[in-house]
């Protein structure tokens, strides 16, 4: 592929996806600029391996798993997560609810529950067993209906 | 529940600010392929060099009738399309015999075989370490091939193939090429001690059976890493995962570098690269990371 196609393609993945991509950061660290962040390392790195990830048609799950194994509780501070825009109908709550859970929670959850990814395949991204996913996924769903439970009262 | 939790996760938050130009993501990539490349002078064996360079002026031979030429400066890159000939000094005869590949690589640059072969073009000097690789178009007689070359002496011929002149179909091709070797070709083209391809996945100790590696028969399994260098995504999304075989014969470390329908392994004696799989892992890594620019 030539330099301009390659990039000409690259940048219409970029600009279809990150959007969605961002996202993904974001309800992992929880911070928009941190997530910004996160989203640009791993697009240097899929521009490094576009021939590569673009041949397998991997190009989100590349960008998705090194956001997913960034170690995005280092920079985390108590306190410091932004506004999820979206306050009003409780969902500020549950973005809280979900970013109180410890990493691996929250990111199962982001996996399993809001992508949708089987038990199988959010084990491959979080490299774990599928029994640990199990695990982490009702320990975490069980800590957001308690939050949400007791948000309700 | 489950569809429920998953619509109120996505209304819980928003699309957040605007994005940074696209532009400014498309030059962070390139910076980062920059700063790890170093383009080749004449002479220069450099720990890690790519150079892509289009067909050239024929410059005349500096040599008198037998042995090595005399160094020449660089080549000039030019876009034009004309197959001119490039000017490649010619190896020692005492590196050529009968198979040796039309181009070679001898003391960190890229030779031809001898005063038969023309050169029309050449891809992708690439000096890594021990085993330089590079690409070139070249004219045999009436026979116009397509060729890759790995490491320092004339047996290490990657890959040819008989192909009519077309700078832009062999780039693209020696891009394609050279993005397998990002694989397997790297680490064999980057294993310590004398060169030797890699083996095939007939020849490998180790299999897939379904998603899981397993020891072929007389072999056993002593150790397994899954997703063993995945953090960097060095290894591409897939089934990745690397064993330690003990066979009769000695032990490997094999890794399932590639997705298993796609059956790229890569096998290596222990002790070749490293003595223990986690070490193994770790120059693998480095490997990966480095040819991933080639691509």
């Amino acid at each position: 592929m030539r330099t301009d196609a390659r990039e000409q393609a690259y940048v219409e993945f970029v600009t279809a996806r990150q959007t969605h991509l961002r996202r993904i950061a974001y309800a992992i660290c929880g911070d928009w600029d941190r997530a910004d962040d996160l989203l640009q390392a791993a697009l240097v790195k899929l521009y490094v391996a576009w021939p590569r990830v673009q041949r397998l048609g991997s190009e989100d799950a590349f960008v998705r798993r090194i956001i997913v194994r960034a170690n995005v509780d280092e920079h985390r501070g108590s306190g410091r997560h932004q506004s999820p825009g979206a306050e009003g109908h409780g969902g500020a709550t549950l973005f809280e609810a979900l970013q109180a859970l410890p990493a691996v929670q929250r990111k199962t959850v982001v996996l399993r529950h809001w992508l949708g990814l089987s038990v199988e395949e959010t084990a491959e991204e979080l490299g774990i067993s599928p029994g640990s996913v199990r695990s982490h996924a009702s320990r975490a769903l069980a800590s957001l209906h308690v939050a949400q439970s007791r948000e309700a009262r | 529940m489950t569809s429920d939790l998953r619509e109120r996760l996505d209304a819980s938050f928003d699309e957040g600010p605007p994005h940074r130009p696209v532009e400014e993501r498309l030059a962070a990539g390139r910076r980062a392929v920059r700063r790890r490349r170093r383009v080749v002078t004449a002479g220069t064996a450099a720990a890690l060099v790519v150079l892509a360079i289009g067909p050239v002026a024929l410059r005349p031979t500096a040599g008198g009738g037998g042995g090595i030429d005399l160094p020449l400066p660089h080549p000039t890159p030019t876009t034009t399309a004309v197959p001119t000939p490039v000017h490649l000094l010619v190896a020692p005869a005492r590196f050529v015999d009968a198979d040796t590949p039309p181009v070679l690589y001898l003391y960190g640059r890229m030779f031809r075989r001898d005063r038969d072969v023309t050169v029309l073009a050449t891809y992708g000097e690439i000096d890594i370490a021990r085993h330089p690789q590079g690409g070139a178009i070249v004219r045999i007689g009436d026979q116009t091939r397509w060729v890759l070359v790995v490491g320092n002496e004339p047996e290490r011929l990657d890959e040819q193939r008989e192909a009519p002149y077309d700078y832009q179909a062999f780039m693209s091709w020696a891009r394609d090429e050279f993005a397998v070797m990002s694989g397997r070709m790297a680490l064999a083209a980057t294993a310590p001690g004398p060169y030797a391809p890699p083996l095939t996945d007939d020849d490998s100790p180790a299999g897939y059976d379904g998603n899981l590696l397993v020891a072929k028969p007389g072999g056993s399994i002593v150790q397994r890493i899954r997703h063993p260098i995945a953090d960097d995504l060095a290894v591409l999304p897939c089934h990745d995962q690397a064993v330690r075989v003990h066979t009769p014969a000695g032990d490997w470390f094999v890794l399932g570098y590639d997705c298993p329908e796609q059956g790229a392994l890569y096998s290596e004696r222990v002790g070749v690269r490293a003595d223990t799989l986690s070490s193994w892992l770790v120059q693998v890594k480095r490997v990966q990371d480095e040819f991933e620019l080639m691509t």
